[in-house]
C-alpha cells in the first residue's frame, strides 16, 4: 500500500476541498459585511443537495450527461440564495433593527439552522419520487457521468467541482473590482457608516452579500449531493464544523482568504488523512502492534487541530499572517533596505 | 407513573432539562459565555454511566467475585473466541456480549450487594465530576482567550466532533455506533433516575438562585455587561469564568448521568446539537436571560409543547397528511421550538421573565444593625 493516495482519491479530495472553500468563502461574505456567524450556513448547502436530488428525480430524462451539472448548480444555486436571502430578510434584518445583540444573531441562525434542517428532512419524508422511491438518504452517484482517465473511473463531479469554484472566483472578483456596486460592496466591508453617507445603500449591499453567499452555498451542496453517501440534511451538522474551519483558517473577514482556508481545510482532512492512515497501517499496526483502526473516520479531528493552531498562533488568521516578514525571516526574500 | 401525557420518561427529561438549561444560564444568562457545546457537556454524565462505567463495575465484579467472573467468561467465550473480561465488558463489536454482562451479572450483583452498589454509585458521581471538570477546563481554556464569534464557533465544533465523530466512530470508548448499555441502579432504576435527576433538578435551582445574588452572582453580571469594568473594579475576569464554566459542567454532567439511567442501550447520538444545545438555549430565551425561574419555565413550556406534538403523533400526522407518525414526533417539535425562539428574540427579547434586579440586604437593615454596633469601628466593607 503505497501512501501517496490513487488518482481519483486525489481528485475527490481536491473537489471536497473545493466545495469547502465555496462555503467558507460565502461564510466570511456575509461575517465580513453582516457580522453574523452563520450557524445555518451548512444548510444552504443541504438546499442545494437536494434540488438537485429533486432535479434528478423529477426531470431525469433531461439529464444523460453533464448538463446535469449545470442545471443542478445553477437551480440549486439560486434557492441556496433565496434561502440565504429570505434568511436575512426574514430574521436578522428585523432582529437587528430590533437591537439584538451579535449573540442574538448567532443564536438566530442557529435556530434557523435548526428550522432548515428538519424541514429539509421534512419534505424528504413526505415527498414521493418519480424516480428514485424513497428520496430520504437516496444516493444520486449513479446518475453521473463517469470519465476513465489513466484505467482509473473517476467521477464527474471531481473535474466539475473545481472548475466551479475557480469560475465563481473570477466572476466574484470581476463583480468586486469592476462594477461600481462591488466597489460600494467592498466600501460597506471597509466601513459601513462612512459608505452610507457617501450615498451607498447598505441594506442592499447586506441583502446581496446574503444571496451571494446562499448561491455560492447552493452550488456547493448541489455539486457536492454526488460525493454523499445519500442526500441526508442532517449531514450538515459535520459540514458545518469543516466551513467554520476554514473561515477561522482564514481568518473569518477576509472573503478570499476565507476561499483559501476552505480549501485548506478540505485538503488537509482528505489527503492529510489518508496519508497519516496509511503511515500508521504501514509501521504502527504492522511492526508496532497498534490497534487495527481506520483513522479515516476521525479525518474532522484534523481540520479542528487546524483551527486550534490558527488561533494560538495567527489569530487573525491567514489574512492576518504579515507573509512578506515571514519570507523575510525565513530566508526566502531579502531584507528590505533600511528597515520598513 | 402514568397520566395522560406524564409518564415516568417525561418527568426525568424535565428535571434532566432544567438542571440543564440552569446550568447554561449561569453561563450564558449570568456570565455571557456563549457555550454552543453544551451536548458534549451533558453526554460527559452519560459516558460515566456507560463507557467508563462498565469497565469499572466490572473490575468490582471482579475483584469481588472472581469465581463467578471466570463462569461468566467462559459462558460468553462460546459466543465470542478469544475474548478476556475486560475486552468484552465493553465489547460494541458484540453488543449482545455488552448486554449479557452488565444485565445477567453486573446489575444482579451490584443489586442485591448494597454496599458494593454505593461504592460504584459513588466512584461513578465522582467520575462523571472529574471528566466534567477535564472537559470544562479545555472549554475554559478556550473560554478565557476568545472573542464572542470565535468561542460560539470552536465550542460547538470541538461539541460535534467528540459527540459525532470521536465517541461515535471509536467502537471501544462508548460502544460506537452500537452504543452500550448503562450501569443502572437499585432494582427500579426508573425511580431511581426520576428521584436522582429531581433532587438534582432542586438542588441546581436554589445553588443557582443563591450563587445569582451572592456577590459572585454580582460579579458575574459585570463580567458580562463590561469586561473592562469588572477588570477595574479588581474583578479576576478569568477566574470568574473559569468558575462558572466548571461549577455548569459538572451540573450537566450529573444531568446526563441521570438522564441515562432511563435509556437502557444508547449511543452518543442521543446527546446531539438540536436537543441538549438548542433545546436548552430556547428554553432559556424564551423563560428570560439570567433568571433562573425563567430558566425553569422556559424548560416546562417547550418539554411540554414537545411532549404533546409525541402524544398526539397520529392525530397530528393524520391532519397535515404526513407519510409516517414518527415525523410528527421528531421534525415538527423542532421547527416549532426554532420558530418560537425566533420570534422570542424578535417580540419578547427579555423573555417572559426578565432579569430582575439581585436581591441584597435590605438598605433599612443595614442601617439598623449599623447603629446599634455603632459603637464598634468601621462599617462592613462592601463587596
Amino acid at each position: 500500500m503505497a501512501i501517496i493516495p490513487s488518482l481519483p482519491y486525489t481528485l475527490e479530495s481536491i473537489a471536497y476541498a473545493s466545495a469547502l472553500g465555496l462555503l467558507s468563502m460565502g461564510l466570511s461574505l456575509t461575517f465580513a459585511t453582516t457580522r453574523v456567524a452563520n450557524f445555518a450556513h451548512a444548510d444552504f448547502a443541504m438546499v442545494g443537495s437536494v434540488v438537485m436530488l429533486f432535479l434528478i428525480d423529477r426531470f431525469y430524462y433531461l439529464h444523460h450527461g453533464w448538463g446535469v451539472f449545470l442545471t443542478g448548480s445553477i437551480v440549486g444555486g439560486i434557492f441556496g440564495g433565496i434561502t440565504g436571502l429570505l434568511t436575512y430578510l426574514i430574521v436578522l434584518k428585523p432582529l437587528a433593527d430590533k437591537g439584538t445583540s451579535s449573540l442574538g444573531l448567532m443564536i438566530a441562525t442557529f435556530g434557523i439552522d435548526i428550522i432548515l434542517m428538519n424541514l429539509l428532512t421534512l419534505i424528504l419524508d413526505t415527498a414521493h419520487g418519480v424516480h428514485i422511491p424513497k428520496l430520504i438518504g437516496a444516493s444520486v452517484s449513479s446518475y453521473e457521468p463517469i470519465l476513465s482517465l489513466r484505467g482509473y473511473r473517476v467521477f464527474g463531479y471531481t473535474i466539475v467541482l473545481p472548475i466551479a469554484a475557480v469560475l465563481l472566483t473570477v466572476i466574484f472578483h470581476l463583480f468586486l473590482t469592476r462594477t461600481k456596486f462591488g466597489i460600494a460592496m467592498r466600501a460597506t466591508i471597509e466601513n459601513p457608516d462612512l459608505a452610507s453617507v457617501l450615498g451607498v445603500n447598505v441594506n442592499l449591499v447586506y441583502m446581496v452579500s446574503w444571496f451571494f453567499s446562499g448561491f455560492l452555498a447552493g452550488v456547493a451542496g448541489a455539486l457536492m449531493a454526488f460525493a454523499f453517501k445519500g442526500v441526508d440534511p442532517a449531514v450538515s451538522a459535520l459540514i458545518i464544523v469543516s466551513v467554520f474551519a476554514g473561515s477561522i483558517v482564514g481568518g473569518l473577514e477576509s472573503v478570499y482568504w476565507g476561499l483559501i482556508g476552505g480549501f485548506l481545510v478540505g485538503l488537509v482532512e482528505k489527503l492529510g488523512m489518508t496519508i497519516i492512515n496509511s503511515i500508521y497501517r504501514q509501521y504502527f499496526v504492522l511492526h508496532l502492534g497498534a490497534p487495527n483502526v481506520s483513522l479515516l473516520n476521525y479525518e474532522k479531528l484534523l481540520s479542528l487541530g487546524l483551527v486550534v493552531i490558527v488561533l494560538l498562533y495567527a489569530p487573525q488568521g491567514l489574512a492576518g499572517v504579515d507573509w512578506g516578514r515571514l519570507a523575510r525571516r525565513l530566508g526566502l526574500k531579502k531584507p528590505v533596505e533600511g528597515g520598513g | 407513573m402514568e397520566w395522560w401525557i406524564f409518564s415516568d420518561a417525561f418527568l426525568i427529561t424535565l428535571f434532566s432539562f432544567i438542571t440543564v438549561s440552569i446550568s447554561l444560564n449561569l453561563e450564558a444568562g449570568y456570565t455571557g459565555i456563549p457555550n454552543f457545546g453544551k451536548h458534549l457537556f451533558v453526554f460527559v454524565g452519560a459516558f460515566a454511566a456507560q463507557g467508563v462505567g462498565v469497565r469499572i463495575a466490572a473490575l468490582i465484579y471482579e475483584k469481588l467475585q472472581p469465581q463467578a467472573a471466570q463462569e461468566a467468561l467462559a459462558q460468553l467465550r462460546s459466543m465470542v473466541p478469544g475474548a478476556t473480561w475486560s475486552s468484552l465488558v465493553h465489547a460494541a463489536a458484540d453488543v449482545d456480549a455488552n448486554r449479557i454482562v452488565v444485565n445477567n451479572y453486573l446489575r444482579p450483583f451490584f443489586v442485591s450487594h448494597v454496599a458494593a452498589e454505593a461504592l460504584l454509585l459513588v466512584t461513578l458521581l465522582l467520575v462523571t465530576v472529574g471528566l466534567a471538570l477535564f472537559f470544562g477546563l479545555i472549554a475554559s481554556y478556550a473560554a478565557l482567550r476568545l472573542r464572542e464569534e470565535y468561542l460560539a464557533i470552536l465550542l460547538l465544533s470541538f461539541a460535534e466532533l467528540m459527540v459525532l465523530v470521536v465517541f461515535y466512530q471509536s467502537q471501544s470508548l462508548n460502544g460506537g455506533n452500537q452504543g452500550l448499555w448503562a450501569i443502572t441502579f437499585t432494582k427500579d432504576p426508573v425511580r431511581f433516575a426520576l428521584v436522582g435527576s429531581g433532587v438534582l433538578a432542586v438542588i441546581a435551582y436554589f445553588y443557582a438562585d443563591r450563587l445569582a445574588n451572592s456577590p459572585m452572582g454580582r460579579a458575574m453580571r459585570a463580567v458580562r455587561d463590561d469586561e473592562v469594568a469588572a477588570e477595574v473594579f479588581g474583578r479576576d475576569i478569568a477566574s470568574i469564568r473559569l468558575k462558572v464554566i466548571l461549577i455548569s459542567s459538572v451540573l450537566a454532567g450529573l444531568a446526563g448521568f441521570f438522564f441515562i439511567q432511563n435509556a437502557a442501550l444508547s449511543t452518543s447520538l442521543t446527546f446531539n446539537r438540536v436537543i441538549w444545545t438548542f433545546l436548552p438555549w430556547a428554553m432559556i430565551i424564551l423563560g428570560g436571560m439570567a433568571n433562573n425561574l425563567g430558566a425553569v419555565v422556559g424548560t416546562v413550556v417547550f418539554l411540554l409543547a414537545k411532549r404533546l406534538f409525541e402524544y398526539y403523533q397520529v392525530q397530528i400526522a393524520h391532519l397535515f397528511h404526513l407519510g409516517s407518525a414518527s415525523i410528527a414526533a421528531t421534525l415538527l417539535p423542532n421547527i416549532f421550538i426554532g420558530v418560537v425562539m425566533i420570534l422570542t428574540l424578535y417580540f419578547l427579547p427579555q423573555g417572559i421573565l426578565p432579569e430582575g434586579p439581585s436581591r441584597t440586604v435590605n438598605f433599612e437593615e443595614i442601617l439598623a444593625e449599623t447603629s446599634s454596633e455603632a459603637g464598634e469601628a468601621g462599617g462592613e466593607e462592601s463587596k
